[in-house]
């Protein structure tokens, strides 16, 4: 299976680690040349140097315009052109965990500014050469605690669902101009920026190993297909988003989750079931 | 872009024409060994002499499950092996006009072949694939059921039948590693789409597909004409390894069509407001 994006050039916002830096490495596998835009300076710069010549690092804070407009630019100038655009940049919110009343909305402006308006950003600079020039993919990167509603994470979910309602309405607008919008939404995917509390900073490194694999553990029971994912699993999804086989998809949103989102996996059909028997057997 | 499904082995249901036939063609030049299931012997029979020793073929009625059975029991034996189910088999509704006027004296076969089918094609392509480690299962529903609406009751309501029973067995399958994804297409040129042509000459028919597309195009975000190989390409990406940890979704390969209002009201409201105000 290879070289499905001989030719092409991407951007990954993000792209210096987690889903972004495994999407850098995929691309590149598959034939394309990416500039990584990321905040983190040395990451950016060591990944570039670690890939080689198929790979730039672009400093860029996703929430400014001026940024993203350079950031553009500077694939056009670097590689020639811009055929994929990933706004991948995300950031969590690790504090709310907890019940809503005692959620802390201090973070607000901070997460919905990187997680939404920089999504709006890239997706308008990235347009704004693609349509002078045929086309193109965009692909946003979203998470099913957008397409799910739950406990926790109020902000980063109301985000996220934004992300979905953009990207359907950004390809509705763009269509025309032959510029394809979707959406990946990542299920359960360990990465650094995940299951990191305030609290944690001092905790030992094996110690912290245990605290993931406990909550992957409790995330695999909701999980139809009982096999881990990793960033990997979404870049491969945004290679296919990304190619030319692709060509008539827009708006989607496409879960990458093991079927977390599928539907309800706890059978209360057998919960009920066993309940009557119990209160017949006693 | 080459040799997705190196080694791979898949059944295609509805496989002589239409979606079905570019699934079967793109299967193959992507490495696969594909069983065309199918009603129609004669073509069926012409198809593979047509495609070569990689295809095969073997005459089923997706509705009777002696025949699935036999279906899957011959890809095992002939190929060795069965490792993507593509139940694309599927009949249209002719009601085209308002439900007052509709005639529900085709429910029982659309609903056999186009959701029963589906059942019985996942049903035993999944009794091989849990005893062998899993495998994936692509169902082809219909954008018709993403967006209800006027006309093709019977249709609807079995390709929205297709999404949520896609889902279901999902998560009834994960714990045996098959996977379950629909892929659902809209304003695919193909026979079945317009099967209402068969009364006109060559020529009219091929102007009457023209003014289809057209009047589709319309509704399309994406201006561009969709062909089944576009369906084809997804069911390679959910038929090969890149889609590993992908189950229980709803593809829309439709350029944006059920993406939402593709007209802008907003556009509509401004002109009517210039208008009232002149």
């Amino acid at each position: 299976m290879a070289q499905e994006l001989a030719g092409k050039v991407a951007i990954v916002t993000g792209g210096a680690h987690g889903i972004g830096r495994a999407t850098v490495d995929l691309f590149v596998r598959e034939g394309a040349r990416v500039v990584i835009g990321d905040i983190n300076d040395e990451l950016g710069e060591d990944v570039a140097r670690e890939l080689g010549d198929a790979v730039r690092f672009k400093h860029c804070d996703v929430v400014s315009s001026d940024d993203m407009a350079a950031l553009v630019a500077h694939a056009v100038a670097e590689f020639g052109g811009l055929d994929v655009m990933m706004n991948n940049a995300g950031l969590s919110e690790p504090n709310n965990h907890g019940a809503f009343v005692d959620a802390d909305l201090s973070q607000f402006e901070r997460i919905t500014e990187i997680n939404m308006l920089g999504v709006m950003l890239g997706t308008q600079a990235a347009a704004r050469h693609m349509r002078a020039h045929g086309g193109g993919s965009i692909i946003n990167i979203s998470s099913i605690a957008g397409s799910r509603p739950g406990h926790g994470f109020w902000i980063y979910r109301a985000c996220k669902a934004g992300v979905i309602n953009f990207t359907k309405s950004a390809a509705i607008d763009l269509g025309p101009d032959m510029i394809r919008v979707n959406c990946i939404c990542p299920g359960n995917i360990p990465t650094h920026t995940r299951y990191v509390k305030g609290s944690d900073a001092g905790m030992s490194e094996e110690k912290m190993r245990q605290v993931r694999g406990a909550i992957l553990d409790v995330r695999m029971k909701r999980q139809p297909l009982k096999r881990q994912g990793h960033a990997v699993d979404i870049a491969q999804g945004a290679v296919f988003l990304a190619s030319d086989r692709s060509a008539q998809i827009s708006g989607l949103i496409m879960p990458i989750d093991a079927g977390a989102t599928a539907g309800d996996p706890v059978s209360l059909i057998q919960q009920i079931m066993n309940a009557r028997t119990e209160i017949l057997a006693g | 872009m080459a040799r997705e499904l190196e080694g791979k082995v898949a059944i295609v249901t509805g496989g002589v024409a239409g979606i079905g036939r570019a699934i079967v063609e793109l299967f193959l030049a992507e490495g696969a060994k594909v069983v065309i299931a199918d009603v129609q012997q004669e073509r069926g029979d012409a198809v593979v002499t047509e495609l070569g020793a990689n295809a095969r073929f073997r005459q089923s009625d997706v509705s009777k499950a002696d025949q699935v059975e036999a279906l899957v029991e011959y890809a095992v034996s002939e190929l060795g092996t069965l490792d993507i189910m593509v139940n694309n088999a599927g009949i249209t509704d002719l009601n085209h006009g308002p439900l007052i006027d509709a005639d529900f004296s085709n429910f029982r076969r659309i609903m056999d072949v186009n959701l029963l089918g589906v059942m019985l094609g996942c049903q035993y392509a999944a009794r091989h694939m849990t005893t062998r480690g899993g495998g994936s299962i692509i169902n082809i529903s219909s954008s018709s059921a993403l967006l209800p609406g006027h006309g093709l009751w019977t249709y609807r309501a079995t390709k929205a039948g297709v999404n949520n029973f896609t889902a279901s067995i999902a998560i009834d399958l994960g714990p045996s590693f098959v996977r379950v994804n629909a892929v659902s297409p809209a304003n695919i040129p193909s026979e079945m789409g317009f099967s209402r042509s068969k009364d006109m000459s060559p020529e009219q028919a091929e102007r009457f597909g023209e003014r289809v597309k057209e009047i589709r195009m319309k509704l399309h975000p994406l201006k561009r004409q969709s062909y089944a190989i576009d369906i084809a390409q997804a069911c390679v990406f959910l038929g090969s390894d890149r889609s590993k940890q992908v189950t229980g979704i709803i593809l829309p390969v439709d350029a944006g069509s059920t993406c939402g209002d593709p007209q802008s009201l907003i556009a509509e409201i401004a002109e009517a407001r210039e208008a009232a105000l002149r």
